[in-house]
């Protein structure tokens, strides 16, 4: 089916707020259950709609939900780059005209105040801002590592902010060398880099500070490409990969002892829209698919992981908020606006 | 009339309603890949609680009614598989379509003239020959590709043969701007100096619905010839419905085969 095409049928299906019956029946939509084990959820797809002409989106690109359990969106439209909402969809607020790029949303509190950091690809650099979008640090390519030659080389897409504050960037569509800075923005190193090796990194698309175990919190990093995480120091030794065989892993998000990845799109597919969410335990070990493959093992490898129902299409984030439920932002996606998927 | 026309939009409309989801394709392998010499195995996967997958074996499209897949499927002739997956309540799935080839005689050489385009060169001339299947992953090492033409494709069978057909194995991936080529012509020779009349596969410009497939060209040869010239042309400029319109497409050819 035709990409536009299947565009519009998801528009249709959402206008009669249609989800897919988990034994089967589009005549009771309602039924239609996402997920397996103990992480199912039921699908929302007219949550967080807008009349595009006054708050359009290109790529929704990631959402974080601040202290304040406000559901933020970074998208790469220029007329409105940060839309607020609150849980229910209602938009709250706007703001944001100057990241053409806008691909990397991460939220910081620092000492009981939020902050955002947006990883820009067009403009090359990350950029500190309040919640209210005005702007307190921008961060330039590290010329310091000595990796790089000019701005263009570095396309950063994720921050993450260590225990300590330091500040992780991860250039996922550029060298793919995470740069670690202190909290004030001073280089302080940079690991991974592109590579077959282990350590390196191919499509360093996301980060995130894993805290689950308490003692010593360690990175989790996308190695898209790789259809892998790896897990890194926080002074930048690679540790580990958890491959994740199939699935497109954008970013990381940790929720409690559960790991959350969109799943850009399925290799079975090779470039066809096909994407989905997967969710993993406190052993990293794969145990839900929203529109995936239901989860199988052989030994300590995952079988291979693939869509099975075109609900997504090219999802890139997903958000966990403080009640459980999902919220699911896809880049190339016909300008749709987010998904929420509630809990059951 | 449009007492008939209202009447029409008031049944149809409750089924755009209850719109439904599609069902993804399964998830189709083939044991050692779709050439092979005596036969090969078939096996399909779809891990989606209540789905069946139901498959033909004689080119038609597999409906509710066509064989559900049990286990795998050994296949010892050239045939095409289809596998379609159903669940009442969703839209059927794409159907995955395979063409498998049992193989004759292997060519003796194919010349590329000029070279793949880096870095799809993989082993030029030589993996045309291989006997080995690129997959939908057109940087797999299997592909040569080309964004520009015309492209020459010199065929030595080694002998003289009569009603064999030459099978041209492309991939056509409009996302990854891969497309079905503009020009396909081809002429055989017995003696490699004086080649017959230049044939030609007629193409229709690709559509903005189509996905990633394999499409095979069947080249038919009014024989004896034991030489062959097939010249190719990708796409100069992308259509309007592609993102990258008004830039050259590609061409990824992984194999040729003599059937």
């Amino acid at each position: 089916m035709n990409r536009r095409e299947f565009v519009s049928h998801t528009a249709i299906a959402s206008l009669g707020a249609s989800l897919m019956p988990q034994l089967l029946s589009p005549r009771h939509p309602e039924r239609l259950v996402l997920g397996h084990g103990s992480h199912q959820y039921r699908l929302d797809a007219n949550w967080g709609k807008l009349n595009p002409n006054d708050y359009p989106v290109k790529d929704c690109h990631e959402m974080v939900e601040d202290s304040q359990g406000r559901i933020l969106l970074l998208t790469n439209h220029t007329k409105n780059n940060v839309l607020i909402y609150d849980k229910s969809g209602k938009l709250l607020d706007s703001w944001g005209t100057e990241y053409p790029g806008a691909h990397g949303l991460t939220l910081s509190r620092e000492n009981g105040e939020d902050f955002l950091f947006i990883s820009d690809n067009n403009r090359h650099q990350v950029i500190k801002t309040t919640l209210e979008g005005k702007v307190v640090m921008t961060l330039d390519y590290p010329s310091a590592s000595g990796h790089y030659q000019k701005a263009e080389e570095y396309i950063p897409t994720e921050v993450a902010i260590g225990p300590n504050g330091d500040i992780y960037v991860a250039d996922g569509y550029g060298l793919q060398w995470i740069s670690q800075y202190s909290h004030s923005g001073e280089f302080i190193r940079s690991f991974g880099g592109r590579g077959e090796e282990p350590q390196h990194l191919q499509n360093a698309h996301g980060i995130c500070l894993d805290t689950r175990n308490k003692e010593t919190p360690t990175l989790f990093v996308s190695a898209r490409e790789q259809n892998a995480f790896k897990r890194y120091s926080l002074t930048g030794e690679y540790l580990e990969t958890i491959p994740l065989p199939g699935a497109y892993v954008c970013r990381p998000v940790i929720h409690g002892e559960y790991l959350y990845a969109a799943v850009l799109k399925s290799r079975a597919y090779g470039d066809d829209p096909s994407g989905f969410v997967t969710i993993l335990n406190a052993k990293n070990k794969v145990i839900s698919n929203l529109a995936g493959s239901k989860p199988g093992y052989k030994k300590d490898m995952p079988t291979e992981m693939y869509q099975t129902i075109k609900v997504f299409l090219y999802p890139h984030d997903v958000c966990v908020d403080s009640d459980e439920n999902l919220y699911v932002a896809q880049w190339n996606s016909g300008h749709v606006y987010p998904y929420k998927l509630n809990r059951i | 009339m449009r007492k008939v026309l209202i009447l029409f939009l008031f049944l149809a409309s409750p089924s755009l309603q209850a719109q439904e989801y599609q069902l993804a394709k399964p998830i189709v392998r083939v044991e050692g890949g779709p050439f092979f010499e005596k036969s090969t195995t078939v096996s399909c996967e779809f891990r989606l609680e209540g789905a069946v997958m139901r498959y033909t074996l004689d080119d038609s499209e597999p409906t509710k009614r066509s064989k559900a897949y049990k286990k795998p499927l050994k296949i010892s002739k050239t045939t095409t598989v289809k596998v379609k997956v159903f669940i009442d309540g969703f839209q059927a799935s794409e159907t995955v379509r395979l063409d498998l080839f049992k193989l004759k005689s292997r060519l003796a050489s194919v010349k590329l003239t000029p070279n793949p385009k880096s870095p799809y060169q993989a082993e030029a001339g030589k993996t045309l020959t291989d006997q080995k299947a690129g997959s939908f992953n057109f940087r797999d090492g299997h592909w040569v590709g080309y964004n520009e033409g015309p492209v020459t494709i010199e065929v030595d069978l080694g002998k003289v043969v009569e009603k064999e057909r030459l099978v041209l194995s492309t991939l056509v991936s409009p996302d990854s701007w891969i497309m079905r080529p503009e020009r396909l012509s081809y002429t055989h020779s017995l003696d490699g100096i004086h080649f017959e009349k230049e044939a030609w596969i007629s193409m229709i410009p690709m559509a903005s619905f189509e996905t990633a497939y394999k499409r095979f060209y069947q080249l038919g040869m009014d024989g004896p010839y034991r030489y062959v010239r097939i010249t190719i042309n990708p796409v100069a400029a992308l259509p309007e419905w592609h993102p990258g319109k008004g830039q050259p497409g590609w061409v990824f050819i992984d194999e040729i085969l003599v059937q």
